[in-house]
């Protein structure tokens, strides 16, 4: 992977305690979101496959890994991740009570891999001249 | 002649659920409560899901394969130098990071910075597959039914 993160310096003053004192934090510096559309030219160029292969192919793969859980399956990829469904209810204090009612949402989760963690330690911090002020 | 992803129908799920009896174990008083937990399928893994969208993409699964793991590579890549990764029907992966302060501008390092983490934001159309309107729920007792682990159709 080997990438590198850049981020700024910044100053904050901390309005909560009493005495107001200065710190200084690092913040990431966020670059634009690297969209479908930008994502599929990238895949095709460096995969040497054509554009509209690559997007239906990308679509059924979503689509795939969606259905798989929705149906309660985890979908896992080495080295990258798990995908799986969390389920987010009410605690009920009767066993008769415990039923579908009590559920508030479904929501699909990512865990990042181990080795990705790994990857992600080597990545490179730099640290870039601009400086900001906030509050 | 390949699908494109409005062509692709869309897919409803279903989940077994169990009853389970939980002790509070840091209330004073330890209560007995009861909750609900999904009972989870198989672990799916690249090969299935290659199966899956060659299938449903009427493509074949060489290319779908090379799709993939293009698609992983890419995802990290982007990641890795910072950028958030948007992928249509799935969400948007960023990596993040979060930092110590410092009290002087000096001590401000790389050394403040505690971890970096992946986070992941499901999209809105994969947030509506997976609300409850499209996904079945059923309670399930064990030892009475059978099917636990729902088949995957052909697509």
């Amino acid at each position: 992977m080997a990438g590198t993160l850049m981020f700024r310096r910044g100053m904050m003053k901390l309005g909560y305690l009493e005495e107001k004192p200065v710190v200084f934090k690092l913040r990431q510096l966020t670059y634009p979101v690297v969209t479908s559309d930008n994502l599929i030219k990238y895949i095709s160029q460096s995969a040497n496959v054509p554009e509209s292969s690559i997007r239906s192919c990308v679509a059924a793969i979503a689509q795939a890994i969606a259905y798989f859980v929705i149906n309660g399956h985890a979908v896992h990829f080495d080295g990258f991740g798990t995908f799986h469904l969390k389920m987010q209810a009410k605690v009920a204090k009767t066993e008769e009570e415990a039923d579908t009612k009590t559920i508030r949402r479904l929501v699909p989760e990512f865990i990042w891999h181990k080795e990705l963690r790994d990857e992600c330690k080597r990545t490179r911090h730099e640290i870039s001249q601009t400086y900001s002020e906030e509050e | 002649m390949r699908k494109m992803y409005s062509q692709i129908p869309a897919v409803t799920g279903a989940l077994n659920l169990v009853k389970v009896e939980k002790t509070l174990g840091f209330l004073e008083e330890k209560p007995t409560v009861y909750g609900l937990q999904i009972v989870r399928g198989n672990v799916i893994g690249h090969n299935e899901i290659v199966q899956y969208a060659s299938k449903a993409c009427n493509a074949p699964s060489n290319d779908v394969d090379t799709a993939l793991n293009a698609l992983l590579d890419a995802l990290t890549y982007f990641m890795a130098n910072g950028h958030g990764v948007q992928v249509d029907g799935l969400g948007t992966f960023k990596m993040v990071s979060t930092t110590k302060c410092a009290k002087t501008l000096a001590e401000c390092t790389n050394e403040t910075i505690r971890k970096t983490k992946i986070r992941f934001f499901p999209s809105q159309q994969m947030q509506q597959l997976c609300s409850l309107k499209n996904v079945k729920v059923r309670m399930i007792t064990f030892g009475k039914n059978v099917d636990l682990v729902p088949t995957p159709p052909q697509p």
